[in-house]
Formats: structure tokens, sequence, C-alpha cells
């Protein structure tokens, strides 16, 4: 190797990082089973199943190293079930993992320098070829195959039409009981997730921090319903997947600037286009769109972020030097 | 340089280099727009396939019989127009014989007269070389493409549908996002990967001539020989990572507005960041911008090569110079 | 007002709703060639938008005339394309006599005037039924999504030149090609659907 490529984790920070979001991806994971019962957790085995078998295979037939003990595989097939509705087609998910692994992390470079979240990828994917199953969404309690379908958060943003507070209990919201995706709609779970982040990854939680904050602006400031400032808050964050790739996808190492302030120019940049993207796309939940589009334009504000940094850093140097100039002439 | 020209130009190295070797559409990145976004259906994609292979002939012929003399600027047009006339024609020919086909290959058809593929061919090949080459590389290339047509056709079709065609192959669940256009580019990468292995693996005779920008990687220059554009005077007269001692302080401070760009390219050398690559990039030698036309064969690789070796992993340095992330 | 809204609408919506080259295929192939070259990216985007531009406006200003609009879409490719090829000759002529450019810079303005993405502006101009200023709005718009298109490879490019963890059968074109799939995956997510075909 002429040089080596670039090491966005340290030594063996990927592994662990990967280890870690797994790790986290467990409580939601029996959320998940818990509210819809074993329909999810057979999702939920199919697609790890799925993202290590395409992992394996894969990179037999490409001929690419494979480490499978980096955990990127399973949390690629956790992190797609878990956002998919509980009555998914398998043949749905299974080939969103498939893309996620097959064509974005392989060929494009693996775990550590993959330019977009497979993950993400994968999921948008599945959007683009089956939106009408990726987000009906069954209601809890009744997953008979004909049973009416829940109206999502994310759909009623999406239709413009607010929580009418005596259907939808906000504590609900928060424990996911409501129609949404099977593992990412339960805020407190994510939140005690992001609680596990901070402690183990003080910078990578300064991503999620900033995206979620300037998401919460921009809910704000330019509410989608007519409930007020105050319901828009409370369901542009809670809705669809926002949440769930504020702590996976936007902190995912092999994209994620290093440095703590260009970390969170990244959250912020991110969270614009995600905010972007649903006030116009055609799609129920775009998030994952928005976080592609952000992974692929990011390195231009970087690189103008280091090339400001350095202007900086050069005419402050330059000031040093005159003062001690000046000084040696008094002296 | 003699040693780096091409061979002698046998009917078959023509032939074998159009289709599969430099194959217009994976190697050379030309003509994309039908192989992209029109080759979802194994009919469009035989329409286009004969379209392209008869545009590159009518063409490649007419610029090496009678175009050699006239300015390149005026050529560009000309092709345009006799792809125009072509593709006017087919379309009338397919109005009053087929015009389900017609519909299918919609607004395609027409933007075929101003393909890419058409004026590189002639610009690179066709208005030097006689006829008779001229139109082995036509056909060759216009093989290669529609190889590349058909097969995305073919792949789309099946996976995208369950369809060859008309006939239904298989009732599976359709992958509906491959007929989209990022399923075209998805199914060109992985044609081109295969394309890559099978040259490899059993052309092993044209494996050097491989344009996918493996083999024709250059070294990177050492740190060391961007130093050397910078005078040496200017380089030597101070260390810009420490202070200058405060002897030589002044004449320095003389020196450093005229000293200051140079010395930024030492500097970069050790400490370089993304910022660098892109300046650097941008600032390129002018050179070879404009020569898009003047290419022997556009090879994108050595293109990137040519701006990318000497700033190698300088990108990388922006990320490793930062503290690793505490696991 | 309310004029300028509709201009400046339409060119938003084609550049990043139905971003022509990645939602539609057109002009890929010079995108991504023309991405290695970043310093020419501001006179080629000026050129192609001031291709896109004018080569909108005058067929569409040709189609209000009774006689054309009703000829078949045969006849409409040979008088867009016409067009098109006039508008670059007089271009190329007024540029000989004036200004006497390099022929590099009329190499340039080839790929510029002469490629499948501004051909395919008045086609589709045509095909979705657009106003004249909506066709202007698609021109600008069309013009500045090339831009953005160019902008976002060249990104792509680097990173997959400095990436060296892409494994040996994908390096070169496979890698280009799945980015600028990913690319154009991303932009489907706002328009959901391919465009006019």
């Amino acid at each position: 190797m002429p040089s080596k490529s670039k090491k966005p984790f340290g030594k063996g920070g990927g592994k662990v990082f990967f280890f870690d979001s797994t790790l986290m991806l467990l409580l939601p994971s029996v959320l998940a089973v818990y509210y819809y019962g074993v329909g999810a957790l057979w999702r939920l085995l199919a697609c790890m199943c799925a993202g290590v078998l395409c992992e394996g295979f894969g990179a037999a037939i490409m001929r690419c190293p494979r480490d499978l003990s980096d955990c990127s595989a399973l949390f690629i097939g956790a992190a797609t079930a878990l956002m998919l509705p509980a009555d998914v087609p398998f043949y749905v998910a299974l080939s969103g993992v498939a893309f996620a692994v097959v064509v974005v992390k392989l060929p494009l470079g693996g775990t550590e320098s993959v330019p977009f979240v497979p993950a993400a990828a994968g999921f948008a994917f599945m959007t683009l070829c089956w939106p009408d199953k990726v987000f009906s969404y069954p209601i809890r309690g009744n997953l008979a195959a004909d049973a009416a379908r829940g109206l999502s958060l994310s759909g009623m943003l999406h239709q413009g039409t607010a929580i009418r507070l005596n259907t939808v209990n906000i504590f609900d919201i928060l424990i996911g009981n409501t129609p949404g995706p099977m593992g990412a709609s339960c805020v407190l779970v994510l939140l005690a997730g992001m609680i596990y982040m901070g402690v183990r990854y003080r910078r990578a939680i300064l991503n999620t921090l900033s995206f979620l904050i300037t998401a919460a602006a921009i809910a704000v400031l330019f509410p989608r319903v007519f409930g007020g400032r105050t319901t828009s808050l409370c369901m542009e964050l809670c809705a669809g997947t926002l949440m769930f790739a504020a702590l996976f996808f936007v902190t995912d190492p092999a994209i994620s600037p290093q440095k703590p302030s260009h970390r969170i120019y990244y959250g912020i940049f991110s969270a614009v286009v995600v905010m972007l993207l649903r006030h116009w796309s055609n799609f129920e939940d775009s998030v994952c769109f928005g976080v592609l589009i952000a992974n692929a334009a990011w390195p231009a504000i970087e690189v103008r972020l280091i090339r400001r940094e350095k202007k900086k850093k050069k005419a402050r140097k330059a000031r040093a030097a005159a003062a001690g100039k000046e000084d040696a002439v008094h002296a | 340089m003699p040693e780096k020209k091409r061979a002698v130009l046998t009917p078959s190295r023509i032939m074998i280099h159009g289709i599969l070797v430099k194959n217009p559409v994976l190697v050379q990145v030309i003509g994309l727009c039908p192989a992209v976004a029109a080759s979802a259906d194994i009919f469009v994609s035989t329409v286009l396939s004969v379209i392209v292979t008869g545009l590159l002939i009518v063409c490649e012929c007419i610029a090496s019989l009678l175009l050699k003399k006239i300015p390149r600027r005026i050529r560009v047009v000309i092709y345009f127009i006799i792809g125009l006339v072509v593709c006017a024609y087919t379309s009338e020919f397919l109005k009053t014989g087929a015009p389900d086909l017609l519909n299918r290959v919609g607004v395609y058809l027409p933007l075929m007269a101003a393909s890419s593929a058409v004026a590189l061919r002639c610009e690179n090949f066709a208005v030097k070389k006689s006829l008779r080459l001229s139109f082995l590389d036509a056909l060759a290339n216009g093989l290669g493409t529609s190889l590349v047509l058909m097969t995305s056709g073919l792949v789309r079709g099946l996976l995208g549908s369950g369809m060859i065609g008309d006939w239904k192959i298989f009732d599976t669940p359709p992958l509906r996002g491959l007929a989209m256009p990022f399923g075209g580019f998805i199914v060109l990468g992985f044609t081109a990967a295969f394309l890559k292995w099978f040259i490899s693996a059993h052309l092993t005779k044209y494996d050097a001539e491989m344009a996918f920008g493996i083999k024709q990687r250059r070294k990177a220059k050492p740190a060391a020989t961007l130093v050397q554009t910078v005078p040496a005077k200017s380089a030597a007269a101070s260390d810009p990572a420490q202070p200058a001692a405060p002897a030589a302080s002044a004449a320095a401070a003389q020196g450093n507005a005229r000293a200051s760009a140079p010395q930024r390219k030492s500097v970069a050398s050790e400490e370089s960041t993304a910022a660098d690559f892109y300046e650097r990039a941008s600032s390129d030698d002018p050179q070879d911008t404009f020569a898009l036309f003047d290419l022997g064969a556009f090879n994108l690789q050595e293109e990137l090569d040519a701006i990318l070796a000497e700033i190698e992993g300088l990108e990388n340095a922006a990320f490793d110079g930062k503290e690793d992330d505490d696991a | 007002m309310h004029n300028l809204f509709t201009l400046i609408q339409t060119a938003l919506y084609m550049i990043f709703v139905q971003n022509l080259v990645f939602s539609g295929g057109y002009g890929s192939s010079e995108a991504i060639r023309m991405s290695t070259k970043p310093k020419q990216f501001a006179p080629f985007a000026v050129m192609i938008a001031f291709y896109s531009t004018v080569t909108a406006l005058l067929c569409r200003y040709l189609d209000t005339i009774g006689n054309i609009n009703r000829m078949g879409a045969a006849a409409h490719v040979l008088i867009f394309g016409g067009v098109l090829a006039a508008l670059y000759c007089v271009t190329v002529l007024l540029l000989h006599i004036f200004l006497h450019p390099a022929q590099k810079f009329f190499n340039m303005l080839g790929i510029a005037a002469l490629n499948t993405m501004v051909f395919a502006v008045p086609l589709i101009n045509r095909q979705a039924g657009f106003t004249m200023l909506q066709s202007i709005g698609t021109g600008v718009g069309s013009g500045l999504s090339f831009v953005l298109a160019l902008f976002l490879v060249n990104i792509g490019l680097r990173r997959l030149e400095n990436n060296r963890d892409i494994p040996p059968l994908f390096k070169g074109t496979p890698a280009m090609f799945l980015y600028v799939a990913m690319l154009s995956l991303a932009f489907s997510g706002l328009s959901g659907r391919a465009l006019f075909a």
C-alpha cells in the first residue's frame, strides 16, 4: 500500500463502535418484539442473518477483504429491520439489507471508508421500490393481513393533519405505542441509547445533539401542521426515523468529521437537508434520502471549513510574529 | 514517447478494444444517457443499439472520408446534424412500422443525435485514420455499446419487472427501483466490474491495456518533489512551522509577502489538508483542461491521476491529523 | 412578480426535484467527464446555462407558431435540433469574429452546446406542455442542475480516488458508477419516479 487510508475509527475503534451500535439496537428490538409479537422477531433475525450472509458471500464473489467481526453487517441488518413496519413482507426487508451490503458497503470501501451510510441507502432503495409496503404500518395488537392500517406520525405530517390529543397520547408517542416503524418510533428507548452513546462516545454525541436541535428549531419555525408550534416540534422529532437516524446514521464514523466543531456543523447541515427534504419530498418519510444527500455534499463544506481555519491560523501566527518583533524592538 | 504508442492497429485488435478492453460505455464513459435511463427494457435497448451502431458507422465513415480538412468546431455540429437526420428518419420509420415501440423509446431516440459517443469516436479516431479502420472502429464501438445496452436491458428487465420484453419469466416481486436511472448506474457498475474481471482472467494479453484505472495508476510523488517547485531561497529562508529566529526575523518579514505562496506549498507537503487538495486541483496546469476531444481515448482514471497523483494522501491527512475518536 | 415566482419555482424544481442528470440520466457522461476539471466549472456552467435557456426559449417560441405546433414528432426533433445547431454556429461565429478564443475554448463550447441534456430540454418542455415562462425556468434550472451534478460528482471522484479500501475489482469506473448511482438514488427521494420516462 503506497499510503494508508483514512482511519476514522482510530485503533480498532470501528469494531467497537458498531458493536456498541448493535448493542444499542437491542433495546428497541426487545420493545418491537413485545409490541408486535414473534413476527417482528423473525424479521429482525432474518435481516441480521441476511446481512452476515451477504457480507460473507458478497465479499467472496467480489474479492474484497471481509471482516465479519466488526458487527457492521449485523448492525445494517438490524437497523434496516427496525425502520420497517412489523409485518413488512420478508422480501422487502431482505432486499434492502442485500442492497445496503452488496451494492453500497462492499464495493465502496467497506465499513471504514464507505462514503454513504449503507443502512440509509438500503432503506432509500426499499422506499423507491415498494413505497406502499414500507410506509404501511400495522396497528398494535391487530396484525391480521387484512386488518386496518394505522396512520403514523410521519403520515400525519405528510398529510398536514395534527395529532388529535384525545386519540394519540403524548406518552404513547414516547413509548412508541403508535403505528410506525417497529423499532424506530420508541422515543424513550432511543433517548436511553443517546445517553449510552454520550457516555461511550463523547464526540459522536455532538453530531446527534446538533442534528436534533437544528431539526427542532426548523420544526418550530416552519411547522407543517396547524396544531401549533409545540405540536409541530413534538411530531417532527418523534415521527418516522428522524431520531433513529440522528443516533445511528449521523454518527457513522466513516463519514462524520472528527473535529468537535466540524461535528456540530455536520449535524446542523444534515438536519437542514433532512428537514428540507421532509418538507418537499413525495414520500412519507424521507430522512434517509436527506442523510444520503448530506453524505454526498458534506466534504465540500468540510474542505471550506478547513481552509478557513488554516487562514485564521496563519493570520494569528503572523500577528504573533509581528507582536514578537515589536517586543524585540522595545527590549 | 514511442514506447507508449498503441501497438499496430490490426482489425482484431480494434474489435477487441472497441467491444471489451476499451468499451465505450464502461471504460471510456461516453454515451451513458441511453445506457442509464432508457435501457430498462430489452426492446428499447435493441432499438437504441441498432441506432447507435448505425449512427457511428455513418458518422465515422463520413468523418474519415470528407471531414478531415474541416475545423473541429464545425465538424462537431455536422455529426449532430447527421444524427438528427438519422434519428428523424428512424422515428418516422418506427411510426409507421411499430408505433408502440416508438412510444416506449420516447424522448431517448432523438437524444441519440447528441450522443457524445458519436462525436468523441469521430474526433478521436475517424478523422485521423483511414476509411477501413474507421469503419471497423465504428462497428466495434457500436457493438460494445450494444453489448452494454442489451445486458443492461436484460438484467434490469428481469430483476426490475420479472420480464424479458413482453414475456413474463418469473413472478417474484419486482425490484422497481432498478428501472429507474440509479438502477441503470448500479447495473453499469457491476457490469464494469465483471468486464474487468473477465479481461484480467481471460484476455490476459490485453491486461496491460485495461483503462479502468488500476494498471495505469502512477505512484504518488513523494512529498519532497512538491517542494522542488519552491525556489530554494524562499524554502530555506525560514521554517514556518517554527517562529523565525529574532536575528533573521526582519529579513524574513520583509520577504514574507513574496515568499508566502511558495512557503505554503512546502508546508502543504508536511501538514497538508483537504483545502490544499482543492486549491491545488483548481490551480492545476491548464494544459490539458479543454482537451476532451484531443485525447487519444478518454481515460477517466488517467485524467484523475494527472490531477491527483502528486497530492495523494492530502485529504487523508486532513483526517489523520485529528485525534482519534475516544472509543 | 407572479411571473418571476413561476420562473424561479420551475428552475428550483429542475435543480433539486427533477435534477436532469440524476433523475433522468441526461448528459451524465458529460457531467462525469467534465467533473474531473474543477477549474472549468465556472465557464462551463455559464455556457451550458446559456445554451439550455436560449434553446428552450427559442424552441418554445417557435412552437407557438401554429404550423410548427401541428407538425409531428420527427419534424419537431429536426426543428429543435436545427435551432440548437444554429445557435451553436452563431455563437461560434460571433466568438470567432470578436474574441478569437483558443481552439480549446471552442471544444468546451461544443460539449456545452451539443449534449443530450441541452437537447432534451426543449423536447421535455414540449412533452410536458410548459408555458413560455416555465420553459425559460426549465432552461435555467437544468443548466444549474448540471452544475450541481458536476460539483457532487467531482467531490465523489475525489473521495473514491483517496479511498484505498475499495476492492481492486471495483477500483476505477465501477466504483464511480456506483457512487453516481447513490447520488441518483438520493435525488430520487425528492421526485420518487423517473422523469418523463
